[in-house]
This record gives structure tokens, C-alpha cells and sequence, in this order.
């Protein structure tokens, strides 16, 4: 059987739990806690990710096929071995510029509506 | 999970009780992201109690809490959900199967004469013909309007736009010609033939479309011309009725080897594909949550 994979845009719209997520993959592989980290740091803290979210949102970004989980383990003598690493596969990068594309569109018509011009 | 030398008894029994917690998770869910889900608890705790102390670590438990009361009944559905839609479709493929050998028996019962016990040409099947040919015909049409949806449900994603729409074309009449053939069992009248007819040929379109889409594709472990050979023959049969039609002026009548060739091609196209739909070894990891 020729493997299939779903068309990006199938995936999106994206929950901002999975975009954030792909997101904070986008420059390298990372362990869950690292990327709640990182999820925290690029919305200035306004995104805060319990476990089950994080990993309800990995569980089901690895089905879909946007991430893939790495074999590379840590060294036990500087973090646990039981640490799982993650990456964004093919379809994540495509997925993740194409929602990255609608919403830079979106954000273009609320500058043109003038929706972010004064302090409101 | 071991305790650390020199770590906070805090942060000891909040990695403890959070273990515990863990089973309120699927067993599949806990078994496959448990652990990690441990180690990222107690690095969240380790971070609270040196950032804001103890009480860090409380609003640490109170979203934690909220969290896994949200995350586990998520859990729990999509379960459901996966579950379900798998045995749908699975029982899709038995309908499809069902649905074909029903629509060639349906019509071999409607090509018997009309009973009449005062006729020596009517023989005693069919008797038994004329009776089964009305509700053969409404199973066959359910039966492939569920064998529709299920194909749709399990090759949708994957099936590319035009797959998709044909593929929802399929269904949508499917469960249309259903309707159909049952109103013209109850009441045999014109509007009743019509909504049957109609959606009998746009069911069969949409398969033979999607058909197309898939030898494109090749969505299916094996046999991808399956699709098209159980959907190509009623539209062509329809056409060529048609363009016979406008020649002569009049609907002309088929010979019955061609409608014997048609229902048994279309027959045999439909358990395929049924047989493939619900054997599919692919069906779990094809279909594509949504996340």
C-alpha cells in the first residue's frame, strides 16, 4: 500500500494548544517540559500547559502524523532516560506555515479594519 | 519514581499523589504517556516551590487538578469516539457486501413476471418474487447508503477534494435513494420512483467519481479499481438508455444480459469493496483524529 498522509490543510484550523506546540518545535527538538517552557516564553507566560493537555495534545499530534518522536535519548547521567524527545515532521512544517499564513491574513484584515489602532 | 536525595518531602509526596492521580487516564493513555507525563509534573513542582515556595505549589495543584479533570474526560470520549467510528466503519464494509448481493437479488425478483394463479405461464416463484422484490430493494438501498457513509468516513481525509466531494455525493444520495425506495414501497407512485431513481444514479456516480479519485490516489491496501468497477455500470447504463432514447424517440429496453451484466458487475464490485472496507488492517492508524 502506497502510504498516505493527510493534505496539511486538512489540519487547520489549529487548536493554540497544537500551533503553539508546533511552534515551539520549529526550531529543534524537544522534551514535553522543555516545550511547555518554551510555550510559556513565546505567549509572555499567557499559555499555561498542564500535563494532560501537553501530552492529550502530543498523543494526538503524533497520530496525525505533524510530529514524530525521536530516538535520541538523554544521557542518564545528566537527565532521566525516561524523557521522550519530539520533532516536527514533513506535514508539521507544512501545516505549521500554512496556519501561520492564515493567521498573518487575519491579523492583515484586522489592520485594515483598523481593529488595532488606539488603546480601545 | 525514586526519591532524589536532598529533595523537598513537597515535592516527594506531590510526585506521589499525582502518580496516583494518573488513573483516572485511559490505561492505554497512561501506559503510553505516563511516565513522561510524571517527570514533566515534578519538574513543574521543582520550578513552583523555587520560584514562589509552597504556595507556587498549591496554584501548581490547582490548575494541575483542573487540567486532568478536563484532559481525562477528553480522553475518555475520544476513546468512545475512535472506538465507535471504527466499528462503524468495520460494519460499513458488512453493509456494502449486504447492500450488493441484495440489489442483484432485488432485481432478479423484479424480472419475474406478475403472479397471477389463473396464469399457467406464472410459475410458484414468483409468488415469492413479487413479495420480496419491494423490501429487497429498500434493504439493498439502507444497506449501501451506511456502506456510503462509512466509506466516507474512512477514506474522506484522505481522498483529496474531489474524492471527498464525490465521495459525500455518494452518501448524501445514498441515504436519498434509501428514503426513495422505501416511500415507493409504501406508496408505488411517480415522486416516490423519482427520489429512488435519482438517488440510486447520483449514489452510484459518486462511488464511480471517487472511484476515479482513488486510482489517482490508491487509498485502498489492494484492488484500488474496486471502487470504480462497483460504480461505473448504473450511470453507464443510465447513459446509454439515454442516448438510445433521444436516437429513437422512445426509452428503449435493454436486453436483459446487459442488465444481468450490470447488476452482477456492480454486485461483485460492491462485495469487494465491502470485503476490503471492513479488513481493512489500515483502519485505526487511516483515519485521522482531529486535533
Amino acid at each position: 500500500m502506497t502510504s498516505t498522509s493527510p493534505e496539511p490543510e486538512t489540519l487547520l484550523p489549529m487548536t493554540p494548544a497544537v500551533f503553539n506546540i508546533l511552534l515551539a518545535l520549529a526550531d529543534g527538538e524537544k522534551h514535553g517540559y522543555a516545550i511547555m517552557l518554551e510555550v510559556e516564553e513565546i505567549t509572555h507566560g499567557t499559555v499555561k500547559m498542564g500535563p494532560g493537555t501537553l501530552y492529550g495534545s502530543i498523543k494526538r499530534m503524533l497520530s496525525s502524523g505533524l510530529i514524530e518522536e525521536t530516538d535520541e535519548r538523554p544521557d542518564p547521567d545528566l537527565d532521566d532516560e525516561r524523557r521522550r524527545y519530539y520533532k516536527l515532521s514533513g506535514l508539521g512544517q507544512r501545516a505549521l506555515r500554512l496556519e501561520a499564513e492564515r493567521l498573518e491574513q487575519q491579523v492583515s484584515v484586522a489592520r485594515l479594519k483598523h481593529v488595532l489602532e488606539g488603546g480601545g | 519514581m525514586e526519591r532524589i536525595p536532598n529533595e523537598p518531602r513537597s515535592l516527594t509526596v506531590s510526585t506521589r499523589l499525582y502518580e496516583v492521580l494518573l488513573v483516572v487516564y485511559p490505561s492505554e493513555f497512561r501506559q503510553a504517556y505516563g511516565g513522561p507525563m510524571l517527570l514533566f509534573f515534578r519538574d513543574c513542582c521543582r520550578r513552583a516551590l523555587s520560584e514562589s515556595g509552597a504556595a507556587g505549589l498549591l496554584a501548581l495543584w490547582a490548575r494541575t487538578m483542573l487540567d486532568t479533570v478536563q484532559t481525562a474526560i477528553e480522553e475518555h470520549s475520544q476513546r468512545g469516539v475512535d472506538m465507535s467510528r471504527e466499528k462503524f466503519i468495520k460494519l460499513s464494509g458488512w453493509a456494502l457486501m449486504l447492500g450488493g448481493l441484495a440489489l442483484s437479488l432485488g432485481w432478479l425478483a423484479g424480472t419475474r413476471p406478475e403472479y397471477n394463479r389463473f396464469n399457467a405461464a406464472s410459475l410458484p416463484i414468483d409468488r415469492y418474487a413479487n413479495a420480496v422484490e419491494g423490501p429487497l430493494s429498500v434493504m439493498a438501498m439502507s444497506l449501501l447508503a451506511v456502506g456510503m457513509i462509512g466509506l466516507f468516513l474512512h477514506y474522506g481525509r484522505l481522498a483529496g477534494s474531489f474524492g471527498r466531494v464525490s465521495l459525500g455525493l455518494g452518501a448524501i444520495s445514498g441515504v436519498i435513494g434509501a428514503v426513495g425506495s422505501a416511500g415507493l414501497a409504501i406508496l408505488d407512485s411517480e415522486p416516490w420512483w423519482s427520489i429512488f431513481f435519482t438517488g440510486m444514479l447520483l449514489e452510484f456516480l459518486g462511488l464511480a467519481l471517487f472511484g476515479l479519485a482513488n486510482l489517482r490516489r490508491r487509498m485502498m491496501p489492494d484492488w484500488n479499481g474496486l471502487p470504480l468497477l462497483a460504480g461505473i455500470w448504473f450511470p453507464s447504463y443510465v447513459l446509454a438508455s439515454l442516448i438510445l432514447e433521444a436516437g429513437s424517440g422512445s426509452w428503449v429496453q435493454l436486453p436483459m444480459l446487459v442488465d444481468l451484466s450490470m447488476f452482477l458487475l456492480t454486485t461483485a464490485g460492491l462485495v469487494g469493496l465491502g470485503y476490503l472496507l471492513q479488513s481493512d488492517p489500515q483502519l485505526a492508524d487511516a483515519s485521522v483524529p482531529a486535533i
